[in-house]
Parts: structure tokens; C-alpha cells; sequence
């Protein structure tokens, strides 16, 4: 059963990193985003934690909702269905490939920002973070499944992932401007994506794992992956 | 009505089977059965319930009532055990990764069975050895589909369900397939085949099942199915001086140089020309075609199932 899990996360490992268009928006565009705001922000632990929490969204919520609805409207699904294969390790398989290349995109962000941009990233901050990265892309991750099962295409998934992502990162940037809207300010500690940005920039600060953020990420995992099981047990 | 087949246990068995989505019938209480081995073609036009009688034996749908049983076990209810002795090839959506090679998405399913078959004879049968470095992604349709079918023999099946596997295919590739398919049923695996390909049903089907609106108009094999519409056999021969027998004259047709006679009989009908001292010069025989008694069958809507197999 873990033999046939992980040859098959390394299969999906595999086909994530060839699909060139995934692998932009995971590692290539976070980099951009890094590059270009780093030189209009003056705190670069901020924008690097800003951009590593994106970069893990990306591959744990929206590369797994547009996978998942264009495997289904392609035929994979139905075709990993009529092997022996049980769809549950299709799907787990899924959810820990993207897992691997979203801590890979989060390190390589991390790595960048040490490097360029001077941040104090330490081996030992790095393992520090894993438990919060864990909790955050359980978070993002569910409801990349949720969003896989409800979208009937690939192209609804990448407008659902676009109408859900685009302003939880819009809200945390404008925070971190300082310029964030009064009703804003009350959701937004709420929001999964701003807990992982919280997460990741007090872990790689040395200030320890805040408490509420990872509860909060912990919630959505939860009813995440409560959704996501209920969707995926019907009829695909 | 006869639905168990007297081959063995079958492998397949459905009984009134139905399925409606929302006020389309689609299914019609259709019943039938496989036996181990045994190839039979799913004939009907388009919209006729094969496709969907195919994704409720796969267990993608669950009927509206009825039973559709594979290996004994309700096809909504295929453990992985019984999936390793399935093989499928979809109508649509091929369900590739289009990332993957051939080799490696033979390489990937492959891993799914206890005891699949090597890639490298699948890719020399179906051609596919000179292509297994190319991505999915630049194969051509006919190609992919090739890939299909090896996806579907990759575990060595017992029974496959094929929907409309030659569509497409250049008449080598389908000779090709047609080829191993009928080696495979040598070696005992069985088939459900869709085609709108008379040629390909009467070539690899030992029985037909005609289906039009839902409902099983014909079971049984090809030549029955000729039997079964009514339609006559046509001898003709070299127009003769000497006048024909009273009772066949009214059934012939002069055709110019040559005279035709239709008939239900053919046997009975050629000894009595033999005996009226006729030459039958150039003598033919023509018997109906398959696909003539297949739009007769469906022209006359037929109601009841004949199970003659």
C-alpha cells in the first residue's frame, strides 16, 4: 500500500514538474514577484514570506484544483478507475506531489531571498518552518480538492482559483502596505492565505510558531479535507 | 428469455437492465450475458445505449434499476481484484497523461497489475516500438489510440470492453488490431466491442447485439441476424431462352443481360432452376450483407430480442 502511494507521488512528482505552464506559476512567477517587489518594499522578510506562502499556494491549492478538474475532463480519472489502482491513492498521491513541490518552491523562495536579499534563513529556521508549512498547505491543499471536484473543467477551476486566490494575496499585500481597507482588516486575520504569510514570516524571524495563525490554518484543513472526502466520495 | 449462456459462467450478465437521465430513456430493460472467451459486438446507431450500457458494466454509472454483473460481482461494486482482469478503451476522453511518453505511461499503469504483460510486445503488436520515446502530447489521434488499447491489455483481462476502438484508425492499424484482439480471444479473453463498422463486427464477433432506442432488438451471431431480417438472398444468372418455372417466374427481375431471382430459400430455390433444365450461365449468389439486415432490422423495429446464440 506506502510502495504502491509512493511510486505513484513520484509518478505525479514527475508529471507536475513536465507540465511547463504549472511550473512557471509554481517556481518561475514567485521569483518574478520576488525580484520586482523586492525593490519597492524595505521589508524583504515580509515580501519573501509573502511570495514563499503564494508559491505554496500554488502548487498545493491552484495546481491541485486545475490537475485534478483537468484530469477529470481528459479521462484520467475515469481511466485510473477502471485499473486496480483504488482512486483514494490516485488522489493522496496528489495531494503529497504537490506537497513535495510546494516545499520545493517555498525552499527555493526562502533560498532566493537569503541570498539576494539577505535574510537571516538558517538550515535550523527552515526545519522550524515545516510544521507550519504542513499546516498551511493541508489547508490550501483540501480545498484544492474541493475546487477540483466542484470545477467541471479545468478553465472553471482556474477561474475559481483565480476568484478565491488572487484576493486573499491582494488583501495580505495591501496589509502589508499598510494600506488595507477598515472592513478588511476584521476577515483577514482569518484568511489561510494571511495565516501562512504570518507563519512563515515569524518562524523564519525566530519569534516561534504564533498559535493563532496555525489554528486557523488547522480549521480550514480540517474542514477542508472534511469537504473534500464528502466530494470525493461521490460519483466523479 | 435466454440470458445465460451455455459456454460457462459468464463473465458478463445483465439483466433488464435500465437507465434514464431525467426523461431520456436510454436504457430499456435490456438483459444479456457473456460467456468466458466469447466476443460479441454491440451494434446500434448513434444514441442507442451502447456507450451507456459500457460505463454501467465499467461501474462509471449506476443504473436506474436492473442488474449488470461482472464476474458475478454488481458493477457498481468492482473491487480492485476484479479490475485486474478488466481492460477498458473509452469512446471519448483518452485519459492519458499527455506529459508521459508511450514507454512511460505503459511503464506507470503497468505498475497497477500483478502480472501485466511487457510493454515492449505491446508496443511491437501494436506498433507503437518506433514511437515509445515520444510524449503523448505529439502522438497522432490514431497513435493515441493505439495506446489505449495497449493500456487495456496491459494487465492481461479476462474480459475488455472496447467502445468504438478501431474509430479513426487507418486500415493498417485496424487490421493490426483486429489481429490481436482475435489472438487474445484464442487465448481465452473476452469481449464487448461497440462499432459502427459492419465489416469489423462480422469479422471479430461471435454474436451481435443490435440495439436502437434503448431497447435489444437483436442477440445472436451475424448470420442469424441476416436470417433474422428477412431480406432475400439474390441468385442471378445469363439471361435464358427457356422459360423459367411458374412458380419462380414472378419472383425474378430482368435485368438486361442477366435475370435475378430474390429468394428466402436459396437451396430449394437453385435446385428447382437446376431441375427446369435451365444453363444458369455466370451463375452468382449473393447473400445479404450485414449491414443490409442491420438497417432492415432497424427500419422495421423489430420489438423483441431474438436470443438465438
Amino acid at each position: 500500500m506506502l510502495t504502491t502511494l509512493a511510486r505513484e507521488t513520484s509518478w505525479q512528482i514527475r508529471i507536475y514538474l513536465r507540465d511547463r505552464v504549472a511550473v512557471f506559476f509554481t517556481f518561475a512567477f514567485p521569483m518574478l514577484l520576488l525580484f520586482f517587489w523586492s525593490r519597492q518594499e524595505e521589508n524583504p522578510l515580509a515580501i519573501t514570506a509573502l511570495v514563499a506562502g503564494l508559491a505554496l499556494a500554488m502548487a498545493g491549492y491552484a495546481g491541485l484544483a486545475m490537475g485534478m478538474a483537468a484530469a477529470r475532463e481528459g479521462g484520467v480519472l475515469k481511466r485510473i478507475r477502471s485499473t486496480p489502482l483504488p482512486l483514494i491513492t490516485h488522489i493522496s498521491a496528489r495531494l503529497l506531489a504537490a506537497g513535495v513541490v510546494g516545499v520545493l518552491a517555498v525552499g527555493l523562495t526562502l533560498g532566493v531571498g537569503g541570498v539576494a536579499l539577505g535574510l537571516p534563513v538558517s538550515s535550523g529556521r527552515t526545519f522550524g518552518l515545516l510544521p507550519g508549512l504542513l499546516a498551511g498547505f493541508i489547508a490550501l491543499g483540501s480545498w484544492g480538492l474541493v475546487v477540483g471536484s466542484l470545477a467541471k473543467t479545468a478553465v472553471a477551476a482556474s477561474y475559481l482559483v483565480n476568484a478565491t486566490l488572487l484576493p486573499m494575496f491582494l488583501l495580505s499585500a495591501a496589509a502589508q502596505r499598510g494600506v488595507l481597507p477598515d472592513w478588511a482588516t476584521v476577515i483577514l486575520p482569518w484568511l489561510p492565505l494571511q495565516s501562512l504569510f504570518v507563519v512563515i514570516r515569524q518562524t523564519i524571524a525566530a519569534d516561534g510558531l504564533p498559535l493563532f495563525p496555525l489554528l486557523t490554518l488547522l480549521a480550514w484543513g480540517g474542514l477542508g479535507l472534511a469537504l473534500a472526502a464528502w466530494r470525493l466520495s461521490r460519483p466523479m | 428469455m435466454k440470458v445465460r449462456s451455455e459456454m460457462g459462467a459468464p463473465v458478463v450478465e445483465v439483466v433488464s437492465l435500465e437507465k434514464r437521465y431525467g426523461a431520456v430513456h436510454a436504457l430499456r430493460g435490456i438483459s444479456f450475458c457473456l460467456a468466458p472467451g466469447e466476443r460479441v459486438v454491440l451494434l446500434g446507431p448513434n444514441g442507442s445505449g451502447k456507450t451507456t450500457t459500457l460505463e454501467i458494466m465499467g461501474g462509471f454509472l449506476r443504473p436506474s434499476s436492473g442488474q449488470a454483473r461482472v464476474f458475478g460481482v454488481e458493477s457498481t461494486r468492482l473491487s480492485p481484484w476484479e479490475r485486474q482482469m478488466m481492460g477498458f478503451v473509452f469512446q471519448e476522453k483518452p485519459g492519458l497523461y499527455l506529459e508521459l511518453s508511450v514507454r512511460e505511461t505503459l511503464e506507470l499503469f503497468q505498475g497497477y497489475y500483478s502480472n501485466p504483460t511487457a510493454p515492449t510486445l505491446l508496443l511491437e503488436h501494436l506498433g507503437l516500438a518506433e514511437k515509445q520515446n515520444r510524449r503523448v502530447h505529439h502522438l497522432s489521434g490514431g497513435e493515441r489510440r493505439r495506446l489505449e488499447l495497449a493500456l487495456a491489455l496491459l494487465g492481461r483481462p479476462r474480459l475488455v470492453f472496447l467502445d468504438e476502438p478501431t474509430a479513426g484508425l487507418d486500415p493498417e492499424a485496424r487490421q493490426r488490431i483486429w489481429g490481436l484482439l482475435e489472438g487474445l480471444a484464442q487465448g481465452g479473453m473476452a469481449f464487448l466491442l461497440t462499432t459502427h463498422s459492419l465489416e469489423e463486427a462480422e469479422r471479430l464477433g461471435q454474436r451481435v447485439l443490435l440495439l436502437k432506442d434503448g431497447k435489444l432488438l437483436f442477440d445472436g451471431p451475424s448470420q442469424a441476424m441476416i436470417a433474422r431480417s428477412g431480406l432475400p438472398h439474390r441468385i442471378s444468372f445469363r439471361n435464358a431462352e427457356a422459360p423459367l418455372p411458374p412458380d419462380l417466374a414472378s419472383r425474378v427481375v430482368n435485368e438486361g443481360e442477366r435475370l435475378t431471382l430474390h429468394s428466402l430459400q436459396p437451396e430449394e430455390d437453385l435446385l428447382a432452376l437446376k431441375k427446369s433444365g435451365l444453363s444458369l450461365a455466370e451463375l452468382q449468389v449473393r447473400s445479404p450483407s450485414l449491414e443490409e439486415a442491420y438497417l432492415a432490422l432497424l427500419r422495421g423495429g423489430v420489438s423483441h430480442a431474438d436470443h438465438t446464440g
